[in-house]
């Protein structure tokens, strides 16, 4: 039935004649929405933690591993940390960070969903305060994390917990989307075609649905707060 | 769900009547029509970048039967399948048999007016399925028994305090007026359902069919939920919503969030390129795609494939002075306002959609807001053109007549000469006095021209014509 019904549609608009043969070519260079004039990596930083802010998603720079290690164990300790969903510490850029965090006594659940203990897991996550996650880049213009998965790059730890703390470091914000586009493009679109998602994430869930009035946090994290570690 | 389009003039009547509602559509309209002006207005080049995104979709659709095999060897590379369906029935039944094949009972699902279209909620009831709607306004119109009423905002027809009261009477949610409150019970409410969840659902906004991925945007997040936890996941997405690369999925994608919603970004862009690779964490371990024709091939073919380049963002909705007045339930189907007084009949025939190319009143708002530049007046007037051949032929005749007429002075003068006396003849009839001054609400003029003067005034014809009068005082005026 399948195979007939997929014939008969693609048959269908074959048969007939082509709508807009006037439609203008691919064009060789394309406009880019967003507008940011100055892209030196201070006025990236400048203009991503601006969008982060009006997006009400929090933004903290910092200068070292150390710093950063600092930092992601005092955020945790203010969410009051007990259990985190964490990607694979590999893909975090902060080094001795997993051991901060286990010294800590908070227990980390990578989100392995594939294997005999997913109900386990998937019970136990629920039960994360945070998710801990690094990110493949950010685009300034727009205040947003692109995310990839791979081994150790899971979806869940940005979306299931109410807080998901991202570290970035600052040579991976890129002006505006099209600037990860553009890059995907150049690393050849088979680096996609290996991964299963790619998600933008930009700013706290959010809703609008009852009476436009706006509530953060309805089924995604209500606080995103994204750590920038220079270089 | 039921076609009640050709119910749109006395549906508006009572949406007219209803002070509520009239005031959550245009409080909402009004909102979402600043902040999309707003956020056009910030980008220097907006009308270079609507001929952008409007040339992606008119290159799209020129290769549409090319780029639906693309997608299709581009989803099966990446370990997904896709199904094809012609019709809502058919479509349906993919999903069920996917249901029997891996024995899933409760399914999950983000916002999608394609299975809204094809009703897929009644299809999986049916057979025993559950399937929980998670966007927050899709699930107040579930435990409502309702349908949305617009593309992107489903429950703007509803107030505050009647979404509390149906949680109140519905979930037995404690007393509040508070709408942080209210979503904080319903994540609690929905928590658990993600993780129970056999298979997720979803639409799809954008197909991007180089590397076959499906693109769906949400703010709330429950789109990811849905799609990230269960182990199947069910897109059902419409076959025009291909894009053939990323670069045109780069410029729609800020396009749509812009208009629709008035935002520079959705929060969630969420794509899916097959289902979960070997060594990935979590994710579905089955992919299908479902493409959905139900018609569509049928607009392709005709007139108005225009149509078809609609990215559903909602805007042309937000600005017609029609929709803002009635909502969208006034529509009778799926898709309302201005876009949907052209996809309701031509996905579901002329004659039973019959008002709703006239519930506009042409002031070409909608094609004005439209992210691609739709020229949505010009299809609402050739499809009043069509419906009047298909459902009145006496009007072509008439209108032949009335050209004839028109042809020559001498037919003219006698055709208005005619047309006094009848009138005049007419009034005496239903009641006047010979002679007694003609006012104008007095006549209505018979089948089948009677339908103009329903709402109309028809102007009594002078006792002498211009002609006349022209002839005796046109001396020394003009040579």
């Amino acid at each position: 039935m399948t195979a007939s019904s997929r014939e008969y549609i693609l048959g269908k608009l074959r048969a007939a004649q082509r709508p807009f043969p006037d439609a203008p070519p691919r064009p060789s260079s394309y406009l880019t929405v967003t507008v940011q004039q100055d892209e030196t990596p201070e006025a990236l930083l400048a203009r991503f933690r601006t969008e982060m802010t009006n997006l009400k998603g929090e933004s903290f720079v910092v200068e070292d591993d150390e710093a950063a290690r600092d930092q992601v164990m005092a955020l945790l300790e203010s969410h009051q940390t007990r259990r985190i969903l964490a990607w694979d510490f590999a893909h975090i850029p902060v080094a001795g960070l997993e051991a901060a965090i286990k010294a800590a006594g908070i227990e980390i659940i990578p989100p392995e969903t594939h294997d005999e203990f997913r109900a386990e897991t998937l019970a136990a996550a629920e039960g994360a305060q945070v998710g801990l996650t690094g990110a493949d880049a950010a685009a300034a213009t727009t205040g947003t994390l692109c995310f990839t998965t791979g081994p150790g790059r899971g979806r869940i730890p940005t979306i299931l917990p109410p807080v998901h703390l991202a570290v970035i470091r600052q040579s991976q914000i890129v002006p505006r989307l099209e600037a990860w586009v553009a890059g995907l493009r150049a690393e050849g679109l088979d680096a996609i075609r290996r991964r299963a998602n790619f998600c933008f994430i930009t700013g706290p869930s959010r809703t609008g649905d009852i009476e436009m009035e706006l509530i953060l946090g309805v089924h995604g994290p209500g606080q995103v707060q994204v750590i920038i570690k220079r270089g | 769900m039921d076609l009640k389009a050709n119910q749109f003039d006395h549906s508006a009547v009572i949406a007219l009547e209803d002070i509520q509602l009239r005031k959550a559509v245009g409080h909402a309209t009004n909102l979402a029509d600043s902040r999309r002006r707003a956020m056009m207005a910030e980008l220097p080049q907006a009308q270079a970048l609507r001929q952008q995104g409007r040339g992606a979709k008119l290159r799209a659709l020129h290769d549409l039967p090319e780029l639906l095999e693309k997608m299709e060897r581009s989803v099966t590379a990446a370990g997904g399948h896709v199904l094809w369906a012609v019709d809502a029935a058919e479509a349906n039944r993919h999903i069920i048999d996917i249901c029997k094949r891996h024995n899933l009972k409760r399914g999950i699902k983000s916002k999608s007016m394609a299975t809204e279209e094809i009703a897929m909620l009644d299809a999986l009831a049916a057979e025993g399925i559950e399937m929980l709607e998670s966007d927050l306004g899709e699930y107040i119109v579930q435990v409502a028994d309702d349908h949305p009423s617009h593309i992107v905002m489903p429950v703007m027809h509803m107030s505050k305090g009647q979404v509390r009261d149906l949680f109140i009477d519905k979930l037995a949610m404690p007393y509040t007026d508070d709408a942080g409150e209210m979503t904080a019970f319903i994540r609690r409410h929905l928590r658990q359902k993600y993780i129970e969840a056999d298979f997720g659902m979803s639409g799809g906004n954008f197909m991007i069919a180089e590397t076959g991925t499906v693109v769906i945007v949400t703010n709330e997040g429950n789109g990811r939920l849905s799609t990230s936890i269960p182990r199947v996941h069910i897109a059902v997405v419409g076959i025009e919503k291909i894009v053939p690369t990323w670069e045109d999925f780069a410029t729609l994608i800020q396009l749509l969030p812009r208009s629709g919603t008035g935002q520079r970004l959705t929060v969630y862009v969420n794509g899916f390129t097959g289902p979960a690779r070997p060594g990935e964490p979590d994710g579905p371990e089955e992919f299908y795609l479902v493409l959905v024709d139900n018609g569509r091939s049928d607009i392709y073919a005709g007139e108005y494939a225009e149509a078809l380049a609609c990215i559903r963002c909602g805007a042309c909705q937000n600005v017609c002075p029609v929709y803002k007045q009635v909502g969208g339930h006034a529509y009778g189907w799926v898709y309302g306002g201005p876009i949907g007084s052209i996809v309701t009949p031509l996905l579901n025939g002329i004659e039973n959609a019959a008002p709703l190319p006239f519930a506009s009143s042409l002031c070409g708002a909608c094609k004005q807001a439209c992210p691609v530049d739709i020229d949505i007046p010009d299809m609402l007037l050739r499809l009043r053109h069509d419906l009047q051949s298909v459902q009145d032929p006496f009007w072509q005749v008439s209108m032949k007549a009335y050209g004839f007429a028109f042809s020559s002075p001498l037919l003219f003068e006698l055709g208005g000469k005619a047309a006094s006396l009848a009138s005049r003849a007419a009034a005496t009839l239903l009641g006047g006095e010979p002679g007694e001054d003609l006012s104008a609400e007095d006549l209505n003029l018979p089948y089948p021209l009677g339908g103009w003067t329903q709402n109309r005034d028809f102007p009594p014809f002078a006792e002498r014509s211009f002609h006349d009068w022209w002839r005796d005082n046109r001396e020394g005026r003009i040579s």
